[in-house]
């Protein structure tokens, strides 16, 4: 066994949520205790999420990961792993080594088995607050070679590669870069779209915090090809970690001439600034993304003129997504054939999901394009926590569709999930089981979108609003066949009508359940019954008396009361006075307290 | 210019223009709220979406490409902006008109003319109200004001006294030389108006301000119709009567007296000479009741009865008198009897709360001694020869009929008896379906069968209205009738009757032949204009200051019921200038302009299309010059871009995001703050 070159702890944001910094803490003083001089570094997420915090024992040739790391088993891991030698195998949950230059990796839950790792490729392995680290790891390699390339054979580069846009809509990124070349302009802009905003959705997050440089140098090389002379990363301001790794790395890139004047002495200069977001969803629009840079409030405004013509203070420029940014420097080290090498006929490359929701390996994945949804959720994704059936999965947040269960052989390729209804979107996906109610999921995403939208045009600030009401009207139980129908008129309405994507993408949650879920609608208005048991109006709570015990752990945690019986015997729901709330069914041991239709039998 | 296709049509259209200005150039019809020529194209109210091959696109934003073929007015487009309008109609809280000027029969502008009044103006006030009625004089003493019930101040204390404003306005008018229409010249056409009542008047006065030749075709000696031979002259002194029709007659049209139709002149006669023809002769017959005893002596027809009264010619009344009804002409018929000498109880079989009569003339009767039996109807008439005395029935209410009142219930076993000289029945009146039928005239329960939109009846260029439409009715809705003749007629004489038939009934089906036919524009929006309103209770008017309204002046009853003289006073002007400033000026300020109710009413909009919560905002007045009402806007965003353009930010901006956006000067500023902005 090799020598122990250091311990890492994944410490992006979901790692400390999880406890890394605890964790870290632990190492730390336990390394300290010990007398030991392993270096300890801190990596980013590898992707694992739903194993964090994870701990790597780092050596020459392999590199071993340790899942659920918290304080409590770090003595252990020393003593057996760093200072013994042996590895505790029924903690390891990844391996990583070497074949043939290129890393391969093991995994407990066959997590990465079917994953493809280009934008994510650094993610988890390299310490994102040091450049060197991403040096090491093959880093501004593509930037050299770029420098020696024209900007014109670099643009062609990407548009052989077939990259489109990851930021959802999907739009060729080389031809984007050549409308915004060939526009005219004293001044050309590049920008980052680092505005995650769906529900569900981290990838950019993930991609900022563990490997910033990546995005970098792929807006550099952007930049050039372009005529770009400087750059804006529109990150918004709940990303705190990512603008301080962004901060961190861009400092790093200047004190190493990839940013600035003259930059590798190539005559080529340019540099990026950061621009904090104020939280509007709507701001990762490009153009309402352009004017709040600006300093406007952030509305979208009618294209054309597109960006690329008429951009950011009227100048061309090249808005991508931190996804495609990150994608650039892969494509122009390895050549574009390598790239659409991979993926299906128009989609190429590869793409970044967030797994959350009901499912049981919640994280980031990367995979080719063309794999189908069964494969993510079940062989990558493990299924749902609770084992059981998937019933449908929503992609693209507010702005995507659920597909069904049933529908989950389609390949994730842009033409092919937009004909479910979806979209491909920035690559959230969030899993719902058959506890899942579907009419309700609709209405969590129109209650985003009525929030979020700017305000600025009818069918978005108003249609979606009244979405909203008659999907609460159909959860209370008060909806009538006639209000689905005005429903799916008033979305097809507000989609083919609305200014922004924003406004034109709201209707999808409602469209594709209205389109695959209409049973569960009917169960709404025609039964009154929710079918997944969700819809407060639509249930009650009871005790089963001969399960009860009457323990009175339920009486005691009721918050209003409503649960009343004598010790030891069998406990009753007050109706009338019962708010709902679920807490008795959480808190009975014994499955005594069932959720029915409120309307049984009416 | 490159060529592009609109509506299947080839247009010539500038390059560097959006198409939504070039095609406004050439006169097609495209909405928008948020353009403006001087500013960027800013794409927020959607009302300009146009179909492209490639979907729908606003043509604000839309450059023309040669070849280009875009739908400006399909039914997917028209569908489209009308939901754009119903969602903006959905969160757009305030009034297109008083709830006043709805509620009158004639859509009059009495917020409008309240205003001259307090202002003192008058002849202008008369002149305002003579856009939708004639005859204010009278209606100032008769008219039940439908407008004085629904008016907003019910809610804060009790409604404007309408009707004495308009009464002092009319007699002033009167008396300083009444204000007159200009006649434009004769457009040739002739129209023969049969019946010189309400009706009649209305409809050839209001063709005359067209330029029609009118003659009136009158069977009695003199016109009014009702208003001379049934409203009695304590309610409506003859002197009032004869100025106000003066004003009507002096337009220059013909009148014929003492000339009957299917007596003196026939009505294939009329269709021949003149090129249209309007009936308005009214519902004279009385009902019957058809209970044992109607035929004896003493038993009377209440209209028979006034008319004679009014006529002058004697009739002899008994010392008790009973009169069975609840409307109008029960009371005038009570009042009238009660002036001749007798005693007088009125029967009457509901209660109170259903008579139809005016509460205001009930009040006066009963001070005057009319006594009331409610909840009883005759059954029988007892006498030998003549009436001695009436069999009643009590009666109870039970369910609802189709008018929504109670339907009145017969008591079995609650027989009683009232000694009478006089029976006189004031139970409904009718025309003779058979005259009608002779005429060639389809009739049905004692009406004219009329189309509901165009009035025209079963023969063509024969129209009607008045009480042979409407039944026995009230002058204001009446002289209604007979304005909305005379805009058919016009538009008959014209060709354009069917068109504009089909116009109104549906106007979203039509737009593009409505936007450019004056007259269907016009007709449309006087007759079907799209009316916003807002909810309110009580609770919303809480702020109001209270002002008491201002006291009618009755004569003392004793003094009353000695003859026909006048019961009600003039009010004085200080009076009047005083109640005037009670409106509250419900109705919008820019009812004439608004752009969001012309595209609401040719798209057919509906403001109740999407319920949900609406926005309330506080209104800032604090600027001398400009009033920000977020109720009424519809986040067009030009005050923002204008201003932006102007003076830079910091006037005017959006405020917070979503549903609840707002037009706002910086937070926690007002308009007032804002230097220079006007």
């Amino acid at each position: 066994m090799s020598e122990i070159k250091a311990i890492a702890v994944g410490m992006n944001s979901c790692g400390i949520a999880a406890g890394a910094k605890e964790t870290y803490e632990a190492i730390k003083r336990e390394l300290e205790e010990r007398g030991l001089s392993v270096k300890l570094k801190i990596v980013g997420c590898v992707g694992m999420c739903y194993r964090e915090p994870l701990v790597d024992i780092i050596t020459e040739d392999e590199i071993i990961t340790y899942g659920h790391v918290d304080p409590k088993k770090v003595p252990k891991i020393i003593e057996e792993h760093v200072i013994k030698g042996k590895p505790i195998e029924e903690w390891v949950v990844k391996r990583d080594w070497w074949e043939d230059g290129e890393r391969r990796t093991w995994d407990v839950d066959g997590y990465f088995a079917k994953q493809k790792k280009i934008v994510l490729e650094n993610s988890g392995y390299i310490d994102p607050e040091n450049i060197d680290e991403y040096i090491q790891a093959g880093g501004y390699e593509a930037l050299k070679k770029a420098l020696q390339m024209k900007p014109e054979e670099i643009i062609d580069v990407i548009i052989k590669s077939g990259l489109r846009g990851r930021g959802g809509a999907g739009f060729p990124t080389g031809l984007k870069w050549k409308f915004t070349r060939e526009a005219k302009g004293d001044e050309k802009y590049v920008i980052c779209n680092a505005d995650e905003g769906d529900p569900g959705a981290f990838m950019d997050r993930n991609v900022l915090e563990g490997d910033p440089h990546r995005v970098i140098e792929g807006m550099i090389i952007g930049a050039y090809a372009i005529g770009a002379t400087k750059g804006f990363i529109y990150v918004r301001a709940e990303y705190p970690l990512a603008i301080k790794r962004l901060k961190i790395a861009l400092q790093q890139a200047r004190e190493r001439g990839f940013l600035g004047e003259n930059i590798l002495g190539s005559g080529f200069s340019f540099d990026i600034e950061i621009k904090e977001g104020a939280g509007a969803f709507v701001c990762g629009e490009e153009t309402a993304l352009i004017a709040s840079i600006e300093g406007k409030r952030g509305m979208p405004r009618p294209r054309p003129p597109y960006p690329a013509q008429k951009g950011l203070w009227g100048k061309p420029t090249n808005i991508n997504n931190v996804e495609t940014w990150a994608n650039v420097p892969w494509i122009i080290k390895h050549g574009w054939e390598a790239y659409a090498s991979l993926g299906t006929e128009k989609s190429k490359g590869t793409k970044v999901f967030a797994l959350s929701g009901k499912i049981k390996h919640g994280g980031n994945v990367e995979v080719p394009m063309g794999i189908t949804l069964r494969e993510i959720l079940y062989e990558i994704g493990g299924g749902t926590k609770t084992g059981k059936r998937i019933k449908a999965v929503q992609l693209g947040g507010p702005s995507g569709g659920c597909i069904p269960e049933y529908l989950f052989d389609t390949p994730v390729d842009y033409e092919s999930v937009t004909a479910t209804g979806a979209i491909m979107g920035s690559g959230g996906m969030v899993v719902m089981d058959e506890d899942t109610c579907m009419v309700d999921v609709a209405k969590f995403f129109l209650d985003f979108t009525v929030k979020e939208s700017c305000g600025k045009c009818t069918f978005c600030r108003l249609g979606t609003k009244r979405m909203w009401e008659v999907l609460d009207k159909i959860t209370n139980g008060q909806g009538t066949m006639d209000d689905l129908k005005e429903l799916e008129e008033l979305a097809t309405k507000v989609k083919a009508g609305s200014l922004c994507g924003l406004g034109q993408t709201a209707p999808n949650p409602i469209l594709t359940t209205l389109r695959y879920f209409m049973d569960e609608y009917i169960a709404h208005v025609k039964d009154k019954r929710c079918p997944a048991k969700v819809c407060k109006p639509l249930i009650k709570y009871v005790i089963i008396p001969d399960k009860c015990t009457g323990c009175t752990a339920c009486a005691i945690s009721c918050p209003v009361k409503a649960i009343s019986g004598e010790k030891l015997k069998p406990h009753v729901i007050d109706q009338e006075a019962c708010i709902k709330c679920g807490t008795c069914y959480t808190v009975c041991r014994f499955d005594a307290i069932e959720i029915v239709d409120a309307y049984e039998g009416d | 210019m490159v060529k592009v296709i609109v509506n299947g049509k080839e247009v010539d259209v500038p390059e560097n223009k959006v198409l939504l200005q070039s095609l406004r150039e050439k006169g097609e019809h495209i909405p928008g709220m948020c353009y403006d020529f001087e500013l960027e194209p800013y794409g927020s109210c959607r009302l300009c979406l146009v179909e492209t091959p490639r979907g729908i696109a606003t043509s604000c934003t839309l450059r023309p490409v040669e070849g280009l073929a875009i739908e400006t007015l399909n039914e997917k487009i028209i569908s489209m902006r009308r939901t754009a309008l119903e969602l903006m109609l959905s969160d757009h809280y305030g009034d297109c008109i008083g709830p006043c000027q709805d509620g009158c029969p004639a859509h009059s502008d009495v917020q409008g003319y309240l205003a001259l009044i307090a202002m003192g103006k008058y002849h202008e006030a008369v002149k305002l109200m003579k856009e939708k009625y004639i005859l204010p004089a009278v209606l100032g003493r008769v008219c039940p004001a439908f407008c004085e019930s629904k008016c907003r101040r019910n809610l804060v204390e009790e409604p404007l006294a309408i009707r004495q404003l308009k009464r002092f306005a009319a007699d002033y008018d009167l008396e300083h030389g009444p204000w007159m229409p200009e006649i434009p010249p004769s457009t040739g056409k002739r129209v023969a108006v049969v019946g010189g009542g309400p009706a009649g008047l209305a409809c050839a006065y209001y063709l005359r301000t067209m330029g029609h030749d009118v003659t009136i075709i009158e069977a009695m000696p003199e016109l009014g119709g009702m208003m001379r031979y049934g409203i009695p002259p304590y309610r409506l002194p003859r002197d009032v009567l004869d100025k106000d029709i003066a004003t009507v007659i002096n337009t220059g049209i013909e009148v014929k007296t003492n000339t009957m139709l299917g007596r003196d002149i026939t009505l294939e006669e009329l269709r021949k000479e003149y090129d249209a023809v309007f009936l308005a002769i009214g519902a004279w017959k009385g009902r019957k009741m058809g209970i044992e005893g109607e035929e004896l002596e003493g038993v009377m027809q209440g209209i028979e009865f006034l008319r004679k009264v009014n006529m002058g010619e004697e009739v002899k009344l008994g010392e008790r008198v009973i009169v069975v009804g609840g409307g109008n002409t029960a009371i005038d018929v009570a009042r009238t009897a009660l002036r001749l000498g007798a005693k007088v109880t009125v029967v009457y079989r509901r209660s109170r709360e259903e008579m139809p009569a005016n509460p205001r003339e009930v009040e006066e009767a009963e001070e005057e001694g009319v006594e009331f039996i409610f909840l009883a109807n005759p059954v029988k008439i007892h006498g030998n020869g003549k009436v001695e005395k009436v069999e009643l029935i009590r009666m109870k209410l039970g369910e609802p009929d189709e008018s929504g009142r109670r339907r009145p219930v017969p008591i079995e076993g609650s027989n009683f008896f009232l000694e009478a000289d006089n029976v006189i029945l004031a139970i409904g009146q009718y025309c003779d379906d058979s005259f009608l039928k002779a005429l060639g005239i389809e009739a049905k329960r004692g009406k004219a069968a009329v189309d509901e939109i165009t009035l025209q009846t079963s023969l063509e260029g024969v129209f009607a209205g008045g009480d042979l439409v409407l039944g026995p009715s009230t002058v204001i809705e009446s002289i209604a009738t007979g304005r909305k003749a005379a805009l058919m007629i016009d538009l008959y004489l014209k060709g354009k009757l069917n068109k504009a038939r089909e116009a109104l009934l549906e106007p979203s089906k039509h737009i593009e032949e409505i936007v450019k036919d004056d007259d269907l524009y016009r007709v449309l929006f006087d007759l079907r204009p799209y009316n916003h309103w807002k909810d309110v209770t009580e609770k919303d008017y809480e702020h109001v200051e209270k002002k008491p309204r201002v006291k009618a002046k009755l004569k003392p009853a004793e003094e009353r019921i000695k003859g026909f003289v006048e019961v009600e006073e003039t009010l004085t002007e200080e009076e009047v200038l005083k109640e005037a400033e009670r409106c509250m000026s419900c109705g919008c300020m820019e009812v004439f302009r608004c752009k969001l109710r012309e595209y609401a009413t040719l798209y057919e909009a509906k403001q109740d299309r999407f319920k949900g919560e609406t926005n309330r905002f506080e209104i800032d007045e604090t600027h001398p010059n400009v009033v920000l009402d977020n109720n009424k806007c519809v986040l067009c965003g030009r005050c923002v871009n204008l201003t932006h353009e102007i003076a830079g930010e910091g006037v005017v901006d959006y405020l917070f995001r979503g549903f609840t956006t707002r037009i706002s000067p910086p937070l926690g500023e007002t308009l007032g703050d804002m230097d220079g902005f006007s």
